[in-house]
């Protein structure tokens, strides 16, 4: 299942003078794709650093027990995912908000730089008023172009599951926009 | 209001400004000497490991010292001096041995103490 540049990177992790420039390689490979990924989650900047090296951390400390069963990729997303989705959680408990789509919506009103009446704020916006699990797929399928298999992978459900949440999601979205929004294209 | 639009045709750009090229490099900069950090960890890990299990050995050896001590404390101390069924046993024992005159004065005693403090002025 690996592509050539996961078995270069495995190659250089199984030998221990090479393993640090292996790691590197992960991070060059993978660092932005991740960024972006949990950026989708967590709305702001310092938090997904914050995740990114949790994520990047637990990656390093568990590669040796990595199966093979998917791609490098798809577990990185996976480990992502669960930081992302605890940090979230952490925070809600933090903050004590039984909302999580008002606290992510809030984050995102106070974001610096982001034009709030283009088209691309909007679907933000629209995304981040969807349950947990639609919005996690949603991004997974939409930015990412990831297949419905591999989200399957990373989000540990069924493929029939997911088509489901992305039909809601993609539905809810369309009448968000229908019903909130006033942008140009 | 404008007329609906599917999302497709809004694209996949991210509203958020990026970040640069700089934060990702100082990032993999930050994160490189974490691991290098948690390598020379891993190396040293032999005797990190020898460390807290004599430590650990120590401390239980000190427990059962200690715990020793306390058993011994405990039988001789609770029975004889501190038990509160023994003090109860004890007033009941000086209490029946007394005579029926003694009784009745430190009955008298006891409530002639009591008026002595109730007539004492307030002030005084």
């Amino acid at each position: 299942m690996s592509t050539n540049k996961e078995k270069e990177i495995f190659e250089l992790l199984d030998r221990e003078s090479t393993r640090q420039e292996g790691f590197a390689l992960i991070m060059e490979l993978y660092s932005k794709l991740i960024y972006w990924h949990i950026r989708r989650l967590v709305v702001r900047h310092e938090d997904t650093e914050d995740v990114m090296q949790e994520t990047f951390i637990n990656v390093y400390r568990s590669i040796d027990s990595f199966k093979k069963e998917s791609t490098l990729k798809t577990w990185i997303y996976r480990i992502a995912t669960n930081e992302a989705i605890r940090h979230c959680k952490k925070r809600r408990i933090e903050t004590s908000s039984f909302d999580e789509s008002s606290r992510l919506n809030s984050l995102f009103a106070t974001e610096q730089g982001i034009d709030y009446n283009s088209a691309q704020a909007a679907l933000q916006r629209a995304i981040l008023a969807l349950p947990e699990k639609q919005r996690v797929v949603f991004n997974l399928r939409y930015f990412d172009e990831l297949s419905y298999e591999q989200i399957a992978l990373i989000t540990q459900s069924s493929t029939s599951t997911l088509k489901t949440n992305y039909h809601y999601a993609s539905g809810r979205i369309k009448e968000y926009l229908q019903n909130n929004e006033d942008f140009e294209l | 209001m404008k007329s609906v639009r599917e999302i497709e045709k809004i694209g996949r750009e991210m509203p958020y400004s990026a970040p640069s090229q700089e934060f990702f490099d100082n990032f993999k900069t930050e994160m490189a000497a974490r691991v290098a950090a948690q390598e020379s960890q891993n190396r040293s890990m032999p005797l990190r490991g020898i460390i807290p299990m004599i430590a650990v050995a120590a401390s239980l050896l000190i427990g059962l010292f200690i715990v020793d001590i306390v058993d011994h404390r405990a039988t001789k101390g609770a029975g004889q001096y501190l038990g509160a069924e023994s003090i109860d046993q004890s007033i009941d024992t000086y209490f029946n041995n007394l005579s029926d005159d003694e009784l009745a004065y430190l009955v008298d005693r006891s409530s002639t103490q009591d008026d002595f403090y109730l007539t004492l002025p307030i002030n005084e």
